[in-house]
């Protein structure tokens, strides 16, 4: 049975989206291209104060993934403190996601040096400490697996309050991709992702059932490309190579996964969404790491889920996003 | 004509036999529960070339290839109602049939033979045995797909789940349920 304080989700999903000025976002994700392009939302959208990055382990292993996160905040301008997070899940089954994303994790184009280090501190306290010292409270929006955010309820039960909520990309609700009931994301480690559907907090969720209708097309790359601004080439790469990966499996177009999880948090309008009662499947033989929805069980709901969205919209949001890097 | 053995349709028989009529012959029939399942199917099917229609839990349908395995050569195909692909109607995700008895279906979804799946989505939007008449003609009134198809039997949340690759980047190593979908 999930904890609950007796709020309503509705109550608690609209108390969250009440705005007091910038709203402090914590980014958690394993980059990755999607990952990246949703750092660059995040970055460009004048609505959020980025208080910290922090990496897991996932898409590829962790020494790649610190790297590309330094590089990628180093080009979009990002100067909130980045912390490496878990190297592996929290139970310790380790699946990564092989050369999906090139043999960098991040292949496609050529990245500045990265001018950024590392914190010394490790992820999991670097998010404490924000949420200890922020006013207000905070919203974690995490692109990868979901074990930093899963120790980090556990390690620090008492600064839940001060979560405002998570959105997270991961799931999958009619299907899975990297097993036929299983998305990637909560594969890697779904006893983190069981912690976070019951810690009683809003949830945001993007899974495969809205990110595989947020397309890319190549006539939509090829805006990209020619945009005016200084990130057209190494977005274009990017898009590149992250079309041709989906190409070669059959796809018309790339699933840009991630941003979703940040663009609802300010244009919830292009979404359609439904409340839900999420569980997560840990010992299934085929289930292990599937998402397992209930519509109809409006007491329990402790999610809401985009289930559709308007593709143009947010591939204009995309656009937008990376024009706000002139030159 | 076609030789059907109806299983789990106790209640539906007047009715089932009305809309096959000229489409196929109703063998006999069996339910859960009953007494001497597996002999009552085994020696009603004995000798002939039949299709398994079940409108409920495929217990019968398991004890009897467990018990008789040599039944299996009468049986051409198992056609079964069970199983949703997206919205269920037991705790959300699963549907009654094969929530009640998951290993069952496990079993004959793993079998050597040839397995049609009518899902919820299906059987609800056409009056069941209407579905099953048009597929008997060869006049499909749903699209059918060729997919690997399972039956968690060991999930904590997901007891019962019928779980597909119909849309999965990855596939099961085995695909050869046929199933129905709606357009």
């Amino acid at each position: 049975m999930y904890k609950h304080d007796g709020m309503k989700l509705k109550e608690r999903i609209n108390i969250a989206q009440v705005s007091r000025g910038r709203m402090p976002l914590i980014l958690d994700g394993d980059p990755g291209h999607d990952d990246a392009m949703t750092w660059m939302l995040a970055a460009s959208a004048d609505i959020f104060d980025i208080k910290a990055v922090t990496t897991v382990a996932g898409n590829k292993d962790l020494e790649n993934i610190n790297r590309n996160a330094l590089r990628i905040c180093t080009l979009f301008g990002i100067d909130a403190p980045i912390a490496s997070g878990a190297a592996k899940p929290m139970y310790g089954r380790v699946i990564t996601g092989g050369d999906f994303h090139g043999a960098s994790g991040l292949d496609g184009a050529d990245l500045p040096e990265a001018e950024r280090e590392l914190s010394e501190m490790p992820a999991v306290e670097l998010m404490a400490r924000v949420l200890r010292e922020s006013s207000q409270t905070v919203t974690i929006a995490a692109t990868g697996a979901l074990t930093n955010v899963g120790i980090l309820l556990e390690a620090y039960p008492e600064l839940k309050p001060k979560i405002r909520q998570i959105s997270i990309m991961g799931g999958g609700i009619r299907n899975g991709n990297w097993t036929p009931a299983a998305e990637f994301n909560i594969l890697v480690d779904p006893e983190a992702a069981d912690i976070v559907f019951r810690s009683g907090i809003p949830i945001w969720v993007s899974p495969l059932d809205v990110t595989e209708k947020a397309l890319i097309y190549p006539a939509d790359r090829e805006r990209f490309r020619s945009a005016d601004s200084r990130l057209a080439e190494i977005i274009g790469g990017w898009l590149d190579f992250f079309g041709s990966r989906h190409e070669g499996m059959g796809w018309e177009g790339s699933p840009m996964h991630d941003p979703n999880a940040v663009m609802c948090l300010y244009k919830p309008e292009i979404y359609t969404v439904k409340d839900v009662y999420i569980r997560i499947e840990c010992s299934g033989e085929y289930t292990r790491g599937a998402m397992i929805a209930d519509f109809e069980d409006s007491a329990h709901y402790n999610a809401r889920v985009l289930m559709d969205l308007d593709r143009e919209k947010f591939v204009e949001e995309l656009l937008a996003a990376e024009e706000r890097y002139r030159r | 004509m076609m030789q059907i053995w109806l299983d789990a349709c106790k209640e539906d028989l007047p009715v089932i036999q009305e809309v096959l009529k000229d489409t196929a012959e109703i063998i006999g029939c069996s339910y859960p529960g009953m007494d001497n399942a597996c002999d009552v199917i085994r020696d009603g099917i004995a000798e002939r070339q039949i299709i398994f229609v079940s409108a409920g839990p495929l217990s019968n349908a398991a004890s009897v290839l467990k018990r008789y395995p040599s039944s299996a050569a009468n049986i051409r195909k198992i056609i079964f109602q069970g199983g949703c692909l997206m919205y269920g109607n037991v705790h959300g995700y699963a549907e009654k049939n094969l929530y009640a008895d998951p290993q069952a279906a496990e079993y004959i979804l793993t079998h050597d033979l040839p397995v049609m799946i009518c899902p919820l989505e299906v059987s609800s939007a056409y009056a069941p045995f209407t579905a099953l008449k048009m597929i008997l003609k060869g006049d499909m009134p749903a699209e059918v797909k060729v997919c690997g198809a399972h039956a968690e039997i060991r999930g904590q949340v997901s007891m019962g789940k019928l779980v597909t690759d119909l849309w999965s980047d990855a596939k099961f190593p085995l695909r050869k349920t046929e199933i129905l979908v709606r357009e």
